[in-house]
């Protein structure tokens, strides 16, 4: 006889044999849930993300500024999305303005949004504009575009130095979004001037 | 319980110190705050011409928003005081430190816990007083209960009772003298003026 047919005719040979493809098998099998396991977190994961309240704030256009003898205009065409799953919405928006007082000492203030300015600024071309009124929903994965007025007495910043502009919006849930400092062009009515 | 320790977000260096508290007052206007009895504050502004700022762009805004928070200055020389932080939020952004000795000032603290309010304004100088202006602009500070009233009772005996030990009375004198002066000063802390309607 052979000693090759005496190994595999040995039953403790290929029972081992046996118990070492199925842990193998077990291995890969176990290996392969884990990976599931971390994927389904992942996912359930990015879903709790998505169910945490953002709003995205994109500025269309820069701003523009309206001098008019004791105050400013100022008004600013956004698109605010919200990426997330839930419901939301803007309770506030506010124009933060960076300044410089004396020993150029910065500070800053804020205006909130008043949606009757847009009566005021309005001429042929701005009537059509869509000033938002405040709440203002967004729904889950959507996005909305209008502008937002502001209106700055000029005792306010008196002789300060005016640093920078920026958006700041709060949602219901309190959490803010402060858009990156924004350029403010001068913005002025031509043919009422001539 | 244990106190709760946290960091405070600064803008500026200058806002981590304490201002100075250079005079007080007490202010109650009918039809106001509830006609309350509030603490007006006069405070050293040299190194916070922010502060300035703020009271005078106050002027032209309505009412504001302000986080409050109790507490007590971690580091050295804050021993024996309390310290009341205030971030103003709008119209103007701007933290502040007020810290009060307990023992010399702990009262302006229990005006202001029983008056839920504190008046700031600007003081002209080292000798200033709110009499010598009473229509300086000011700026009212509101100051809910946050639950500090607690902690603050039992602090305040504390040291009151030991500024009295260190002025020769016995233990069980100076705790009861504690108690008296404590008790008095609420009552008068409690006054406000009546409403135009009552």
């Amino acid at each position: 006889m052979l000693a090759s047919d005496n190994v595999l005719s040995d039953p403790k040979v290929w029972i081992s044999g046996l118990a070492l493809l199925v842990s193998i098998c077990s291995a890969f099998f176990s290996w392969r849930s884990g990976r599931n396991a971390a994927r389904a977190l992942a996912i359930s994961e990015n879903q709790e993300k998505r169910r945490q309240p953002q709003l995205g704030v994109y500025l269309v256009v820069n701003g523009f500024r309206r001098l008019l003898p004791k105050r400013q205009l100022f008004g600013f065409l956004v698109s605010i999305s919200n990426p997330t799953d839930i419901n939301n919405s803007v309770a506030r928006a506010e124009l933060k303005i960076a300044y410089l007082i004396e020993n150029d000492v910065s500070a800053s203030c804020r205006i909130q949004h008043n949606p009757t300015l847009g009566e005021t600024i309005g001429n042929e071309t701005a009537s059509s504009a869509s000033v938002f009124a405040l709440p203002l929903r967004v729904d889950a994965h959507q996005t909305v575009s209008g502008w937002f007025v502001f209106s700055l007495d000029n005792d306010v910043i008196g002789k300060g130095t005016v640093d920078g502009h920026s958006l700041v919006l709060e949602d219901t849930h309190g959490i803010s979004t402060e858009t990156d400092p924004i350029m403010v062009r001068e913005w002025t009515d031509e043919t009422k001037n001539d | 319980m244990k106190p709760k320790t946290i960091e405070v977000q600064l803008r500026h260096e200058r806002e981590a110190h304490p201002v100075r508290i250079v005079a007080d007052a007490a202010v109650s206007t009918r039809g106001r705050h509830g006609g309350r009895l509030l603490p007006l504050l006069l405070l050293d502004t040299t190194d916070r011409p922010d502060i300035v700022e703020f009271i005078r762009v106050h002027g032209s805004f309505g009412p504001g928003d302000v986080k409050i928070q109790w507490g007590k200055i971690e580091a050295e020389g804050h021993e024996g005081t309390a310290s009341l932080f205030l971030k103003f939020i709008r119209p103007m952004e701007l933290f502040m430190v007020l810290e009060f000795n307990i023992a010399r000032q702990g009262f302006l603290v229990e005006q202001i816990l029983i008056g839920q309010g504190v008046y700031l304004a600007k003081a002209e100088g080292e000798d200033d007083r709110f009499i010598k202006n009473p229509d300086r602009p000011k700026v009212i500070v509101e100051v809910p209960d946050t639950g500090f009233r607690d902690t603050w009772d039992a602090k305040f005996h504390k040291h009151v009772a030991e500024d009295f030990r260190t002025r020769g009375l016995s233990r069980s004198e100076s705790r009861q003298a504690a108690r008296s002066v404590i008790d008095e000063w609420r009552k008068f802390s409690s006054l406000k003026m009546r409403d135009i309607h009552e």
